[in-house]
Order: structure tokens, then sequence, then C-alpha cells
């Protein structure tokens, strides 16, 4: 790795470039529509793990560029295109580079504000009669989505009554030229601040959408950063070094100066517009259709050519990796993991479920008392976010929550239905809309974006029954390794014996 | 007659379908398991040891294919299919059809010329490879002819050389074996004499029924010192009974179907030892996941299972049932139409009651495919509703043999996990699955496959 590649990128397209010369993105000159094709190019590009794609030509109207699914992973290696945007070698292990996020989030950088124009994002203003969302190519994914949408950006808010800045990620529903729809779920940061507060008091809350902003704030906007730190910090942590923002045009917000597009706007009180269907994170597309707040867009600026990201959601589901499993592993996976260490819980590693995101957590653990797994459980489940996860699974900690094999096994042959399974069939717990387990009238009208019935917040303990020992042969590391050498002297690729992440210690 | 292959034949074809590894430099015989392991943990091909200490040549991994957590591509049914003389695109339920074939109807098997001689070998220069340095060689998938009056009982065999001529083999209890019997221990036997064994004895030992037979037309047989066995069988072992121990536990690491029935330990004083030419046999790194005979019990006991279920209610509601290698045997998967509210129920304690092996049961809708391991495990988190949907039963079921708690066989819950559609539902409750197909018309899916090269996705920029 080159000097320069060993920092973190500033901007979108500096990690484009940077893909580009390592022959992972292939840039596209025929001309792609948006509508559709684009989505099913780059979900046919995550099957086949094959280079990430740049549209380049997308519209005979708009100079703007769409990237399909920047951030996706191999399933071998899901972090490793976020450690190429933060300048990581890619010859970690997985716990290499978790502990190396881990390292980084606990020493934050904090921000530098820079002029107008030293910020790229500030190269085209629209304002008032100006701002036409519909000139931009935003993508129409799935042909039963509800609409066209970004999906792929960082979303903007301070706080009504604290100094606190919280940045997150809530795919938007463009509707005409200066209004759309934002999926706010309550439970999670950003939406418990527009309902709680804002629109409490019948103000709109001023946002901003940061759309191709740099590696490192994409991160962080997918990470559960706690309530009161500002995501901006950690950013800086991520890329150690500040990052810049830009004050906005029309509001007192700041958003990230390289951005490739920034939508400046304010989510409307006691105004909902339709948002969805969409073909969603579990496989499905779900409804019934949702009525969501309304964001008015009073500006618009962006750098020339401007590229949109967007990630193919359901293409994740399976085998494939999309941007948004990818991000799951490379930043809630060690993110979630530094918190639940910092609250005191021994925690080996988080791991997401590689089949579906977002729904069933593995988490590797040394102590495996039942009553420290009811309470990392259920502490876990009171966080915001978590009104999306029903499961958790605990397995030892000489288990590799990313082995699917061993966590597959350890679910079969070590949790005993009789006293390993907690909590189902409790029914008093919150859950969002976004399932397709609760019928329409279970959900309600979900005006907050939680469902009118509850659901049960589970988890299974596949720890060891006492006494029992690891179920796999025990082999010396020797023994492997001259096993390996015969092998490999008979002709099998070495690769093949690269498994995705961690060493076995159990097996040694 | 159904074209099954024999031994050689499938290792042959494995080769030819460049899923076999062959290992020709000369390999101590206590690195083989360790080898044999290392090939099964990384997903890789079946291995054959050309050079060993002894007369046989063991191949690994010849019934076993790689894991699905992972991938999709590769089915771990395939060189099963392989060694039953399918295809190598057989799809599931045509392997799980033919496996089942004894349950389905009786066949006579061909009566041919036996094609091991008698040789000098005896059982330790026949070269068996130890499971682990130190331990005695071991024959770990195979099966034992023993004389029953004038018949010959067939039953599911693995053991240890205790002497020059002397083997001690782990078998089925209840089976016809009498101390000074005599007997046959067959090696590098046809696959389907293997599924065939197997099945009889899962369906015995399970529900009772001495129905399937052993013998099926898919299987060639001869007489040897008074015993039939399978004609092809690379290496025969023969003697008598010596010692019997009734019940008796083995506390080394057990096979697969071990699992799912009592056994027995005998030893046999060995008179003759007979081969083909450079002898190939299975052998299995006993105690690594997914190995030969993890998957084989897999396939047979689903094979079971689906026949049983789909001749139980006068139709055949069940689509397909796996029992994946990935879990062990602890778990297992049904596609299945759900006829009414309350189905799902039945079905379970169905499979319950004809199975000891597990306790738990995923069910799903009967469009899912059987090729696609992902699919049960996104719809068992997002379809299935985790307080109305993962139903345990009361306290006091039967143990399950495959999961490792309650050993002792104190009774406990079952749990079944309904990831299906409720039929009570109304048809616009049902969420569509999203696919590329349903995603995309026709006309966009043409433009991308047509253009997919120019458009710069080849091998030199696939990442």
């Amino acid at each position: 790795m080159s000097a320069d590649e060993s920092d973190a990128t500033d901007s979108f397209r500096g990690y484009l470039e940077r893909l580009e010369k390592r022959g992972a993105c292939n840039r596209i000159d025929h001309q792609i529509s948006w509508n559709l094709e684009t989505g099913a190019v780059t979900m046919r590009a995550n099957e086949r793990d094959s280079a990430i794609p740049v549209f380049e030509d997308v519209s005979d109207e708009s100079e703007a560029r769409l990237v399909g699914d920047p951030y996706r992973g191999s399933r071998q290696q899901p972090w490793g295109r976020v450690a190429t945007g933060l300048g990581l070698s890619d010859d970690l292990t997985t716990d290499g580079f978790y502990e190396e996020i881990i390292d980084r989030l606990r020493s934050p950088v904090a921000p530098t504000v820079v002029e107008d124009d030293a910020a790229p994002c500030k190269q085209v203003v629209h304002s008032g009669e100006d701002v036409d969302l519909l000139s931009f190519p935003w993508p129409f994914l799935h042909v039963g989505d509800g609409g066209r949408y970004s999906n792929l950006h960082t979303l903007i808010a301070d706080d009504r009554d604290t100094e606190w800045t919280d940045w997150s990620s809530h795919r938007t529903m463009f509707h005409d030229n200066t209004r759309a729809s934002v999926l706010l779920l309550a439970g999670e940061q950003t939406p418990n601040i527009y309902y709680y507060k804002y629109e409490r008091h019948d103000e709109p809350m001023p946002v901003a959408l940061a759309i191709g902003a740099e590696p490192a704030v994409e991160c962080v906007s997918m990470m559960w950063i706690p309530t009161g730190r500002n995501e901006a910090d950690f950013a800086g942590g991520l890329k150690r070094a500040p990052v810049e923002l830009v004050p906005c045009e029309t509001n007192d917000l700041l958003v990230p100066a390289t951005a490739e597009i920034v939508l400046e706007g304010r989510i409307l009180p006691n105004s909902r517009l339709d948002e969805g269907p969409y073909g969603d994170y579990f496989g499905y597309m779900h409804g019934p259709r949702r009525s969501m707040p309304v964001l008015e867009i009073d500006a618009i600026t962006h750098r020339d050519q401007p590229y949109i990201p967007f990630t193919v959601e359901w293409s994740e589901v399976g085998y494939a990796h999309n941007t948004t499993s990818s991000m799951e592993v490379a930043c809630v996976g060690p993110d979630a993991t530094l918190g639940l260490r910092a609250a005191g819980f021994d925690v080996e590693k988080l791991a997401p479920w590689p089949f579906t995101p977002r729904t069933v957590y593995v988490i590797s653990t040394d102590t495996t008392r039942p009553s420290y797994l009811h309470e990392l459980a259920n502490f876990i489940f009171t966080t915001w976010g978590m009104l999306h996860v029903d499961f958790f699974v605990f397995v030892d900690s000489d288990v590799d929550p990313f082995d699917q094999c061993t966590v597959l096994e350890a679910m079969a042959l070590y949790a005993d239905p009789d006293e390993d399974f907690h909590q189902f069939g409790t029914e008093t717990m919150p859950k969002v809309p976004l399932n397709i387990y609760q019928t329409p009238e279970e959900k309600g009208d979900v005006q907050m974006g939680t469902s009118k019935a509850k659901t049960a917040k589970t988890y299974i303990d596949a720890t060891r029954p006492e006494g029992v020992e690891h179920i796999n042969r025990s082999e010396s590391e020797n023994r492997r390794e001259r096993a390996r050498e015969i092998l490999d002297d008979a002709g099998l690729s070495a690769e093949i014996f690269e498994k995705p992440s961690v060493s076995r210690e159990g097996e040694n | 007659m159904a074209d099954g292959r024999s031994f050689r034949e499938g290792v042959d074809i494995l080769n030819e379908s460049d899923d076999l590894l062959d290992v020709e430099n000369h390999v101590p015989d206590e690195d083989i398991a360790a080898v044999a392991a290392e090939a099964v943990r990384s997903n890789g091909p079946a291995v054959r040891f050309s050079e060993t200490s002894g007369v046989v040549t063991p191949v690994s991994g010849a019934f076993a294919g790689p894991e699905q957590a992972t991938q999709y591509r590769e089915k771990p049914w395939t060189r099963l299919a392989l060694a039953l003389g399918l295809g190598t695109d057989t799809p599931y339920q045509r392997v799980v059809e033919r496996v089942a074939g004894p349950l389905a109807a009786t066949t006579e098997p061909e009566e041919t010329e036996l094609l091991a001689e008698s040789s000098d070998a005896d059982c330790y220069s026949l070269g068996l490879p130890p499971l682990n340095p130190g331990e005695p060689p071991a024959f770990t998938l195979g099966v034992l002819a023993i004389k029953d009056g004038d018949e010959t009982q067939w039953l599911p065999v693995r053991g240890t050389v205790r002497g020059t001529n002397r083997l001690r083999a782990v078998i089925p209890t209840n089976s016809a074996i009498q101390p000074g019997a005599a007997v046959s221990l067959c090696l590098g036997v046809p696959a389907a004499a293997l599924t065939n064994t197997i099945l009889h004895w899962l369906d015995r030992t399970q529900t009772g029924s001495i129905r399937p037979s052993t013998r099926s037309d898919a299987v060639s047989i001869a007489k040897h010192e008074g015993v039939t066995v399978p004609a092809t069988s690379e290496v025969l072992v023969t003697g008598r009974v010596a010692d019997f121990e009734v019940g008796a536990s083995s506390s080394d690491i057990k096979t697969a179907w071990e699992l799912a029935m009592d056994t027995d330990v005998v030893d046999i004083s060995v008179d003759v030892v007979a081969h083909r030419d450079s002898p190939r046999v299975p052998f299995v790194p006993l105690g690594t996941p997914l190995t030969d005979d993890i998957q084989l019990v897999g396939i047979v006991e689903s094979a079971r299972l689906n026949y049983r279920v789909n001749n139980y209610w006068g139709i055949a509601p069940a689509e397909w049932i796996r029992l994946p290698g990935e879990m062990g045997l602890g778990m297992c998967v049904v596609a299945s139409e759900i006829l009414y509210a309350g189905f799902e129920w039945q079905l379970s304690n169905t499979l319950f009651s004809f199975s000891n092996l597990f306790d738990k049961i995923l069910i799903l809708d009967e469009d899912t495919s059987a090729a696609d391991l992902s699919r049960p495990l996104d719809d068992i988190w997002v379809k299935a509703h985790p307080s109305q949907d993962w139903v345990f039963s009361e306290p006091s079921a039967p143990a399950a043999t495959a999961p490792k708690y309650r050993t002792d066989g104190t009774p406990g819950s079952r749990l079944f996990i309904n990831a299906t559609w409720d039929p009570r539902w109304d048809e616009e409750y049902i969420a569509p699955r999203v696919t590329y197909e349903t995603s995309y018309p026709e006309e966009v899916r043409q433009t991308v496959s047509e253009m997919w090269d120019d458009l710069g996705f080849d091998s030199s920029n696939s990442s």
C-alpha cells in the first residue's frame, strides 16, 4: 500500500479513484437508465461480486452520475471496501479490522469548519425557485417500489434542546421538485428528536442530506454512536484527521464539505406523505404503504457532475453482499462490540447474520451464565435502532461468530429448547413496521413508524452446555499446517484455506 | 436395473468431474486423517491418497459435498448423486427419491462374480489409516455382512484393527449377530449399498419397520465364504464373531448413524482378506463437521422422512425435507404446503415421531427451493413471528440424539418454527419476495444480459 493509500480518503470521488486504481470499480460509459437499469446492473454485480459499477451516463437531462453499492465487499471480506476507504490494509483479519476500528473510535477527532470556497459541495448552489429535486437522476430500484429514492446518505439534524448534532441514515423517497418523504422510525435517535421534540412543539426540524460524503462520514452514519455524542467527532477518529464541514445556505447546520450533493431543508411537523413500498433489506416487498414525515427542500448544493451512490436493497439477502450488509459488518459490528465492552460486558465480538441484515446478531462471549446473557440481551434491546432487531444468538468466545457452519451447529446442537430459548412468546416489546410477520392491522397506520402491535425480543443461548467439549476434532496447528502443505503440494489452491475470518482457537 | 456405480466408478467420476484431488506423494498413515479433515474444513474436493504404507488407497469426501453456509454453487448432494449413478446437476429431490427407493419398492439384486480376490494381506498390512496418531488403524464407513441362517444381514459398521487377524467393530443393536457367526467386513462398497443399509437401520430402529431391504437392483451381489456381499466390494475381511458385547458403548468419536441407534461392539477373528487391485476404501476423519457420514445420514434420514410423511395422510404435502449437515443433524428443515391452520403442528409432530435425531424443525413455504440454504436462514428470522411462530412443546418430549444436551435421555421440549404464510391470512397480507426476476421486467433483464460484457464486467475487473 502506498503512503497516501494508508490515509483515509477525504471524499467519495477520492474513494472511487482509489477503487479504480485497484481495478475494483467499473466506469460504464454506455448510457444506463436510472429507471431500473442501474438497479438491475448493480444487483447483478452484487450477486457476481463484480467490480463496483460507476454509471457515468444515466440521463440526457442530467450530468449527475450514479454509483451502485460502492461499499459492497466480498463474502470473504465484507469490510474490505470500507477498509480501502479508511486507508486500512487488505491483509487484516476480521479480528484485526474490528480492533482497528474500535481503536480509532476510541480516539475521536473534532471536525474543522471551512469557508464556502474551500468546500467542493458548494460548486453549484440552487435555492428558492431554482430548487428542482427531479432534475437529478435518483434511481428507481425495484419494479414495486413506491418511488425513486436516495438511500445512501447522511441525514444531519440538530437536537432541538442541546448542542448535539446527530448524523444518521434514513431512506428518502422523492415526490416532486421540492418534497420527499423520509422513513423516520420512532426509537431511533433522529426520529425521536423529530417526533418527540420538534413535532410536539409544532416546529419544523432543519435537516441536511449529505449524499456521497466521504467514507468515514458514511460509516458513522450507520453506527450506533451514543446519544449526545457527535458523529462528526467519530468520523474524524475513523479517518484519523478532522472532517471538514461547511455551513449550509439556508439553516445553521454544518455539512461535510466534500459531499457530492447536499439537500438542505426542513422536516415539517404534522405533515405526512406516502413512503414505500420498497424492496426491503429482508428480501420481501412489504406493505402497507406508510405515511411518513415530509421533507421540504430549501436548497441544493453540489459538486460538478456529482456522483449519487445508492444501494440495491434485497441483494444482500442470501449469499451476496451490498453496501447495507457490508457496512453492517464493517461499521455496526465493531461499533456495537465497542459499545458493549464500554458498558462492561465481556463481549468478544458481535457479528451481523450474513443472510439477512438488521434482524439477528451473533455475539461471542466468555461469560455465559444465564443472568449475564439475560442482562446483555436486554441491555442491547433497549438501545436505539433495536426496534429492527428481534434476535441475538450467543456463542462461546472460541466460536467465531462469522463462521456460519460453527454457529449453525452450535444453534442446532447446543441450544436446548427446554432452557436456552428466551423471551419467545413474550409479546411485550416494540417493533418497526418493516417486517412481514405482522398483519397490516397489527402494524396499524404507523404514524410514527412503530407497529401498533408488540412483538418478542428474543435471545438464544447457543453456548456449550456445561461439561461438553468443543464439537470438532482437536488438531494441533502444526498438524493442520502440515496437512495444508500436503494438499497444497497436491495442487489444491492455497486460497481455499483463506477462510473469511479469524483463527479458531477452540480447535487448536 | 438401476444404474448404480461401484465405489471405484464413483471415485473415477469425481475425478472426471474435477472434484477429486489426487495426493500422489507419500503420506504417512497418521497424517491422512488430518489431511482429510483439512480438505473438508476448507470446502475442498474429495481426496485420494495414492501413496500410503499399505494395500488400500483411502479416499475421503467421496460422498460429502461442500457446505452451503458460505456458498451455493456446489451442492452437498452432488457427490452422492454421482456415486449413485446420477448426474452432476441432479436436483436434491431426485437424489432423495433414489435413496428412498427400497422403501417404495423392493427390487432384486443381480448376482454376479466377485471382483475381489484372496490375498496375503492381513488387517495391518491393509494400511487402513488411524483417526489420530498413535491410535489403531480404522475403518470408518463400511458394511458388515453377517450370516443369519440361509440369509445374510447387512449392517452399517465402523471400527478398528486390533491385531493382525482381529477387528473390533461397532454395529447396530438387535442385529442377527451371534458368537461364531460368519461375517465379512465389506469396504469400498457401492454408495447404494451404504444408503440402503443405513436406510434400513434408521427406519428399523426408529419405527420398528424392517420393510426397506438392504438389497436392491442398484447393488450387484456375490457369495463370498458363504456370506452375501456387494460384488464390487474393494476389500473383504472375512472371519467369525469372536466376542460379542451387547449394548457396549464405545467412548471414541462416533459416526453419524450411531446417533440414531444403540450399538453393540463385536470382535472379529479374521480368516481371509480379499481385495481388488489397488483397492479404494472410503475414509472419514470422524469428528470433523460435514464429513461423508454426516452428509450420508442427513440425506438418507431426509429420504426416509420424505417417504414416510408423504405416505402418511394419503397426500404428499412435503415438497422436500433436509437435515443439513451444517446443522449437525440437530435440525430438520421441511418445505411443505400448509393444508389448513394447525397443519404445521401435525407436520412437525409427525416428523418428530418418525425420527429421534433432532428436536428442532423449521417449516418453510412449499415454493422454497431445496437447493439454497440461505433462504431458510433468512426466512427463519424474518417470516416466523418470534412470539407466535416459535412453538415449544411441553417439556416432556423424548430427548433428541444428535444434540449435545440432555444426553442422559432426560425429557424436554421440542421446538418447531413456522416460517410459512398463515393460510388464514388474506392474500394482500402476503409480502411478495423480491428477486431479480420480480424486480426487473424481462426487457431490462435482457438488456443487462446482452450488454454485460460490453459494460466491462469481465474477469479483469471482477474483484
